[in-house]
């Protein structure tokens, strides 16, 4: 009898969920009436405070004006239906009509600290999987009408929402619009992260380096968006994305902000210091012994010689050598539970690079230059940015391997050329160095004193600019 | 969000313009041209090239900002224009090529006395290449960053105050050079390369600011030039300075760091940045002529064969004599140019406003 | 979607990449196959032809302990013996690393010209290589061993450096010699050294004139003339006390010195050139009989100071004008106090040794050491 008054749509919906064991359909034949849901995406006492309670205690006359309460949303449509029992709501089917109810609490990762980007000093949580929480998260931290949030959805097959924030009156709308378009030209089928989102909405695809600044902290998101940035949150990504991004945004980091400005400043610079090393010290050292052996003191000449002496390779080689077992241990350790990764480290760094020593594979003075410059590869806050560096070293080593310091300028040529060229949301990429904006540059290259920063970033070319009023 | 070439990019590109390889041998030059105390020539020449800039803002005060192109279109037949629209074209490339077989020619000398010349020449036209296919903005932000890894080196003359003696100058001004005119002419070479900013024009802000950056940009590129003969004076000896070579090469070979001595070949690579701005801007006007004989041509496609056929030329002279002579012949060209071209599109321009209400400015 | 110029472009790039990939492996100087040039030393052997001993920092094969070996040459330039010397070693002699060039006296007299002209020709070789003159055999010193230093040719350089740190020697580089060589009013010096059993030392400064050794002058000049060239500062000085009733000896410590120069015509023709020094020091030591303490007295003794440098510097100079040369540069004072025509007109050589040079010196003693002065015991 149950089964003749069933309605079209639930034999639909049930047979759109056939060999999903995952969902649920309950009967309740006293009020002619189904409910389907995913068990694991919903909040239990929602359920039992929205539906269940309710239905036990009413008769069946009664369910009319049951289903007139505000969680009940009528619904006709057979997609939408579908969707929102994907997106956590339960379905109500009643005599011929459908009505979703949004309880939608899946378990998640609780608030904790970010593992890639942790600072010592400062608030310590972190975005999570979970798409609300992270709006909340920023809420919580701008209490402001003016932060605006528009939704949005991606992905063709598997529609996926993404929010994407901005402080009205502060936020340059041009970035507003031109972010929230090429969210809507994506035609996928699926993204998962929102780092693959970044690289569908970049302006330069093919470079090398993350053209937007990806981060799992709230504060720091929060600083971008009072500084005129516009955020974008992913569901079910703990990065958030902000933009659009200067080069140099990368090498700050939130506790410069929370310590004294002279220790945030002096932190700043050994950033920058730790870039140039990463970048060149290899390959001066490759450099210099491959052609311009006068550019050694003598003090050091010594020891070089008689390090390199029983070395059987070109300093190239050696140095590639070495590097790719640096990034091999790398990856290792950031693979394996970070326990078993400490051992690698120690195999790795001491065991191999004793060995190789001894054994006369590379001398050691390359050694030292190779780890000083992992070791300072490590120094960038952000992770993106550190690989990509990484990476733009290896093309400096070959370089000064084929043509001396002439090749090495020449690399470091055409890395200035390229990030030249680049825009985060048509905005220069290097920017408060062309354009050449020098009130930036206080709060980039050092960390000025608070009274010092009284303005907003130019990249972000607000109308509202200025930041602090105090007088001191 | 339309790129702009703001007002600070025009003056640090005129200064990475013009400086260049010249600044390695103009104190030489000032010594043997002008004798005695020959740092003061450096003043005399940027004054002038500050006129000839003077003449330029005219051309753009008078033509309200447009192109040299449509100036000369407007009342020349093409006929006539397409040549000349050749000639800069071909002599931008020219000189493009130039100041980068120079170069490569002087790091050989320093560094690869045995390195095929032509693999490292191919290098720096792959790079120019690299840097014009950008277009002018993203020449303009490139220059600006070079500069920035250039300037510093300004504060290297602080390194010479140990040998520096003022004594060494005498009081004598001017005394016991030769052929003055022509060597000066010779000298104007090292400030040349503002002229480009003609074609510049149409792509800068709007804005009156931009042509006093030009002069900054020149302003600082004379200050260099003069604190660097300056010192250069007071550190060698005058007969000494006579038979060097590159002068500043020898000073930076002087310094000497704790942990690494013989600077010059590495910073003789930091002026990599500035020749290659300068080469690239050179090859950029040539592709703007040509642009405009051949309108339709795509323009990637165009520098390509521009800079390959750059490439070919530099192949002709090759040793540093020859090399130097054709720079000489060169930099007269540039010199008679740089104040002709800008007076032409004046009398050009004060007859097409004279003659035609046409032009609604 | 990149056009179609791009592409083309990006082949271009790629292929150029490809081929320069073989492009520089001829330059290459890889550090541990050079046979690395630390000293390079000129004799005149019998025949007057030039002998070349070349000091190279020799790394042996297999991880040996980097030595040095001396390779001899007879040759008649200096590039004609890097040829032959070459074909005396198993790597690429290069000359980047040259730190010293020592001259015997012998070579030094017939004119050091060429091979100074060719050592600032070759664009490997640093302008600070040092220059120095030495008394006696280079070879039989680069090759002589000391038992406390195992690298002669290292000991030589680094003893001339530590004497040039102290101010005992001006530093002489090839960039300041061939300055001094090329300057109109001014002639270069180069220090002399010479071996003394088992020690290398610094036997005096080496005056040039024009490229020509004409002479030394003894180690104690070494401090005058240091002050006579430049700005003096942190030396030491041992001062003999010869000047009304003083007597004994002072030791001035942290000596700084400034100079200025005056010129002006003689009457008779000729000129004048006093020379103005300033002098400050510490008192370090002193045993002379006029007590310390009393105020009144370290004017005395300042003025005695300021008598036995002046007397000594125009000693100094008097030898200098007997030899021709013109070290201090006195030229170079006259010639910037009299116009271009006249200075290009004067015959130096002939003018120079009738210079009157004079020296007036004002010194000023900063403090007399730690303590008070000790009274004097009475019987």
């Amino acid at each position: 009898m149950a089964s003749n008054q069933e309605p079209v749509t639930l034999t639909h919906v049930l047979h759109d969920f056939d060999q999903c064991v995952d969902i649920v359909h309950r009967h309740f034949p006293l009020l002619s009436a189904d409910i389907v849901f995913f068990d694991h995406l919903i909040d239990n006492n929602a359920l039992e405070r929205d539906i269940l309670r309710p239905f036990a205690n009413i008769q069946a006359d009664e369910m009319h004006n049951l289903l007139m309460d505000s969680q009940f949303r009528a619904v006709t449509d057979h997609k939408k239906i579908i969707e929102g029992i994907l997106k956590g709501d339960a379905a109500v089917f009643h005599c011929t009509s459908v009505y979703l109810v949004a309880l939608y609490g899946p378990s998640s990762r609780a608030i904790e600290q970010s593992e890639t980007e942790a600072v010592i000093i400062g608030p310590h949580d972190a975005f999570t999987e979970s798409a609300f929480t992270n709006l909340s998260l920023i809420r919580r931290k701008l209490k402001s009408s003016h932060l605006k949030v528009v939704q949005l959805s991606v992905g063709e097959v598997v529609k996926c929402d993404v929010f994407v924030l901005y402080i009205d009156g502060i936020a340059n709308m041009d970035y507003v619009n031109v972010m929230i378009e090429r969210i809507r030209d994506i035609e996928i089928d699926i993204i998962v992260d929102s780092n693959m989102l970044v690289q569908h909405i970049d302006d330069y695809p093919n470079t090398i380096f993350p053209l937007f600044l990806t981060s799992e902290r709230p504060d720091l998101i929060v600083s971008k968006l009072s500084g005129g940035k516009v955020a974008v949150i992913m569901d079910e990504s703990p990065s958030v994305i902000s933009g659009p991004t200067s080069l140099f945004e990368f090498f700050t980091s939130p506790d410069d902000y929370y310590q004294r400005w002279v220790i945030g400043t002096a932190t700043r610079i050994l950033r920058y210091i730790a870039f140039i090393i990463t970048i060149t010290f290899t390959a001066a050292y490759v450099s210099i012994t491959t052609y311009h052996y006068e550019m050694i003191p003598e003090n050091l000449l010594y020891t070089l010689i008689e390090s390199r002496n029983r070395v059987p390779f070109p300093p190239v080689f050696e140095a590639l050598l070495m590097e790719i077992t640096i990034e091999l241990l790398r990856e290792a350790g950031a693979r394996l539970p970070s326990k078993i990764g400490q051992t690698i480290g120690i195999v790795g760094g001491i065991v191999i690079g004793q060995a190789a020593v001894q054994a006369g594979l590379t001398s050691n003075i390359l050694i030292i230059a190779v780890a000083l410059s992992a070791i300072a590869s490590f120094v960038i806050p952000s992770y993106v940015m550190s690989a990509s560096i990484r990476f733009a070293r290896f093309f400096l080593i070959v370089l000064a391997g084929l043509w001396g310091n002439f090749g090495l300028m020449v690399g470091i040529s055409v890395i200035i050329i390229h990030l030249s060229k680049l825009t985060s949301l048509g905005s220069s990429y290097i920017t408060p160095v062309a354009p050449l904006e020098f009130q930036d540059w206080k709060d980039l290259f050092i960390r000025g004193p608070f009274w010092m920063l009284k303005e907003r970033p130019t990249q972000s070319r607000t109308r509202n600019k200025v930041r602090q009023k105090m007088k001191r | 969000m339309k790129e702009r070439l703001y007002s600070s990019h025009i003056a640090l590109l005129v200064f990475m313009i013009q400086t260049g390889v010249a600044a390695l041998s103009l104190s030489r030059k000032a010594a043997v041209y002008f004798g005695t105390n020959g740092w003061l020539s450096i003043l005399i020449l940027g004054c002038a090239a500050a006129l000839n800039i003077v003449l330029i803002a005219m051309v753009n005060r008078i033509g309200n900002g447009i192109s040299v192109f449509e100036i000369m279109d407007k009342s020349i037949p093409r006929f006539i224009t397409i040549p000349i629209y050749f000639f800069l074209t071909a002599y931008f490339a020219i000189i493009g090529c130039l100041v980068g077989k120079q170069y490569i020619h002087i790091f050989q000398l320093i560094a690869f006395p045995s390195a095929s010349p032509l693999m490292l020449k191919g290098c720096f036209d792959l790079l120019v290449l690299f840097l014009v296919t950008k277009g002018i903005y993203n020449i303009g932000k490139t220059a600006t960053v070079f500069s920035m890894l250039i300037l510093w080196m300004f504060f290297l003359l602080f390194a010479f105050s140990n040998d520096f003696e003022l004594e060494r100058m005498t009081p004598f001004v001017f005394k016991g050079g030769r052929n003055m005119l022509s060597g000066a002419v010779e000298m104007f070479a090292a400030f040349a390369g503002y002229e480009l900013i003609l074609f510049v024009m149409p792509y800068a802000d709007r804005s009156k600011k931009w042509m006093r950056s030009v002069q900054i940009g020149n302003l600082m590129t004379t200050l260099t030039y003069l604190s660097l003969v300056f010192v250069s004076f007071g550190f060698f000896s005058l007969e000494q300075l006579k038979i060097m070579l590159y002068p500043l090469l020898d000073m930076l070979a002087y310094i000497q760091l704790p942990f690494v001595e013989r600077l010059e070949n590495l910073l003789f690579s930091f002026l990599l940045f500035t020749v290659v701005v300068t080469s690239s801007m050179y090859t950029w006007s040539a592709c703007e002529n040509a642009q405009n004989i051949f309108p339709k041509a795509d323009r990637k496609v165009m520098s390509l064969f521009i800079v390959f056929v750059m490439f070919l030329i530099s192949v002709i002279p090759d040793t540093l004599f020859e090399l130097e002579l054709w720079l000489k012949v060169v930099s007269y060209v540039e010199v008679a140019l740089s104040f002709l071209f800008p007076i032409f599109l004046i009398l050009l321009l004060l007859i097409q406003k004279r003659s035609g209400v046409k032009s609604h400015a | 979607m990149p056009k179609r110029g791009a592409k083309i472009l990006r082949c271009v790039v790629l292929g150029v990449m490809v081929l320069s990939v073989t492009g520089c492996a001829r330059s290459q100087k890889i550090l541990e196959r050079l046979a690395i040039d630390h000293t390079i030393g000129y004799d005149l052997d019998d025949d007057q032809k030039l002998f070349v001993t070349a000091a190279i920092i020799n790394q042996g094969e297999g991880g040996k302990e980097v030595k040095q070996e001396l390779i001899t040459v007879e040759a008649d330039s200096s590039k004609e013996a890097k040829i032959k010397l070459s074909r005396q070693t198993s790597r690429n002699i290069v000359t980047g690393q040259l730190r010293n060039t020592l001259y015997s006296t012998e070579v030094a007299r017939k004119g050091i010209r060429r091979l100074i002209e060719n050592l600032v020709r070759d664009p490997s070789i640093s302008p600070r290589v040092k220059i120095t003159v030495v008394n006696g055999s280079v070879n039989e010193l680069l090759s002589s061993e000391f038992p406390d230093h195992p690298n002669t040719s290292q000991y030589v350089d680094h003893l001339l450096q530590k004497n040039w740190k102290n101010q005992n020697i001006p530093q002489v580089n090839v960039y300041q010699f061939t300055r001094d060589l090329l300057d109109d009013g001014i002639d270069p010096v180069a220090p002399v050294v010479r071996r003394r059993g088992d020690n290398v030392l610094v036997d005096g400064l080496g005056l040039f004139k024009d490229d020509r050794y004409v002479g030394k002058l003894s180690a104690d000049y070494n401090m005058l003339f240091a002050m006579s060239r430049g700005k003096y500062r942190q030396g030491e000085i041992y001062i003999k006390l010869d000047y009304q009733d003083l007597d004994g000896s002072v030791m001035l410590g942290t000596v700084s010195s400034d100079k200025k120069f005056k010129v002006w015509r003689k009457r008779a023709g000729g000129f004048v050139v006093e020379m103005l020094l300033e002098v400050k020091g510490d008192i370090m030591e002193y045993t002379g009989n006029v007590p310390l303490g009393n105020s009144r007295d370290i004017p005395k003794i300042q003025q005695g100071i300021s008598s036995y440098i002046s007397d000594k510097m125009e000693r100094m100079v008097a030898i200098m004008q007997e030899k021709g040369s013109d070290n201090v540069g006195l030229g170079k004072q006259i010639r910037n106090s009299i116009s271009y025509k006249e200075w290009k007109s004067l015959n130096w050589d002939e003018v120079y040794p009738e210079v009157t040079f004079r020296c007036t010196v004002k010194t000023k003693i900063k403090s007399t050491g730690e303590i008070m002065e000790v009274p004097a015991f009475k019987p």
